[in-house]
């Protein structure tokens, strides 16, 4: 059993990561909030120690991705959100750049997460991968992939180099 | 599009303080009703089930006997809880029902039914623990507004409950026999076997008697 210290801590310091992935694969307030309640439960009782700090943090994230996988899978949720919720959605998550999370938000399910790690996380394909638990070079298409469609609706270019390496147990 | 863009859209994407509010007491409201997991659950039933086993063997094992020896014999076996838990008696005529009762109660009992007398019984206590045995003589003698005050008591060592039961013979009675066999070597068990609690005393007094003559 977690202690109480420990849990606050924790949510301190991964609320905002654990919402951005909610927010992108779930599209959906209300539904976020309960996924990430979920997530932090979870690691409260979840006893086995972490290596280090970017041990603890790949777990949150692969938590937060299966846990958010698992309500897509659900008989309750109705995967069907039209264009302009969407365009509710990203004007409300990123009021500065609405049309960037719009893009983001339309892009398939399984490339956002990859998208959000990328960009925002800065890990590379290979971290990724581990963290994701999923073929290197899927990684790599699907990148590929998700920087073509951006690009498409957002214009511009679309790949600015490979981030930092850091690197993950 | 830039990099920045991207990671600026990312980053207006926060955990308000009352999302973290609530899941944090959600945590703390689960975590305090929290059921006990399998294993603890089967841990703590077979700790239960060993303590309730053990319980139940140490409830039935006779730790100290009490021996009551007039002219009828009857002995108590008592165990750690100070319950009587065995009655063995050495006359078919004496009834009795004490079985669970507390030894002080069970005594009573046997002392108000009026089989023994209460100025005339040989209480004898045996067992491991004898300061134990004391402490139950002590108990003994003041009970029942201290009508056993006058009773004779004896500890004995705890081996000689097997010793007597070799030799048929009450606790009390056996050492009677053996204090006796000190003043008159040539008694035999087989005499004091149909002797009353009396007439081996009055023997060892003569005993007694014949040995002071002796030694002057």
């Amino acid at each position: 059993m977690r202690t109480e210290e420990d849990i606050r801590m924790c949510v301190e310091q991964y609320a905002d990561t654990v919402r951005r992935i909610c927010v992108v694969n779930l599209k959906n307030e209300a539904d976020a909030d309960d996924i990430f309640q979920n997530v932090f439960l979870k690691y409260a009782q979840y006893e086995a120690d972490f290596s280090n700090e970017e041990h603890k943090k790949a777990w949150i994230i692969k938590v937060t991705e299966n846990a958010c996988k698992d309500f897509l899978k659900s008989f309750f949720y109705k995967n069907r959100i039209s264009i302009d919720e969407i365009k509710e959605i990203a004007a409300a998550a990123s009021p500065s750049h609405p049309e960037v999370m719009e893009a983001v938000l339309q892009l398939p399910e399984s490339y956002r997460n990859v998208i959000y790690l990328y960009y925002y996380e800065g890990y590379s394909a290979v971290e990724i991968a581990q963290i994701l638990k999923k073929n290197v070079n899927t990684i790599y298409t699907t990148l590929d992939r998700a920087k073509k469609q951006l690009k498409e609706r957002l214009g511009g270019d679309e790949d600015d180099g490979e981030p930092n390496q850091r690197s993950i147990s | 599009m830039t990099e920045n863009q991207i990671k600026e859209a990312f980053h207006e994407i926060k955990a308000d303080d009352t999302l973290k509010q609530q899941t944090l007491k959600a945590i703390f409201s689960k975590q305090t009703k929290k059921r006990p997991s399998l294993t603890k659950l089967v841990l703590t039933t077979a700790l239960l089930l060993i303590a309730g086993v053990g319980g139940i063997f140490s409830y039935t094992v006779p730790v100290y006997a009490i021996s009551l020896d007039e002219d009828a014999s009857i002995e108590l076996y008592v165990n750690m809880y100070q319950k009587v838990v065995s009655v063995t008696t050495y006359d078919t005529t004496l009834t009795t029902s004490v079985n669970n009762l507390g030894y002080t109660e069970a005594v009573t009992s046997i002392l108000d039914s009026n089989q023994f007398s209460y100025k005339n019984v040989v209480i004898t206590v045996a067992g491991n623990d004898q300061e134990g045995c004391q402490k139950m003589i002590q108990n003994l003698q003041h009970c029942n507004q201290n009508c056993m005050a006058n009773a004779s008591y004896n500890t004995v060592a705890n081996e000689m409950i097997a010793q007597a039961k070799e030799c048929d013979m009450s606790l009390g009675k056996y050492n009677i026999y053996l204090m006796l066999k000190e003043t008159d070597p040539t008694i035999t068990l087989e005499e004091t076997q149909n002797m009353t609690m009396q007439e081996m005393h009055q023997k060892m007094g003569k005993g007694m008697g014949k040995m002071m003559t002796q030694s002057n």
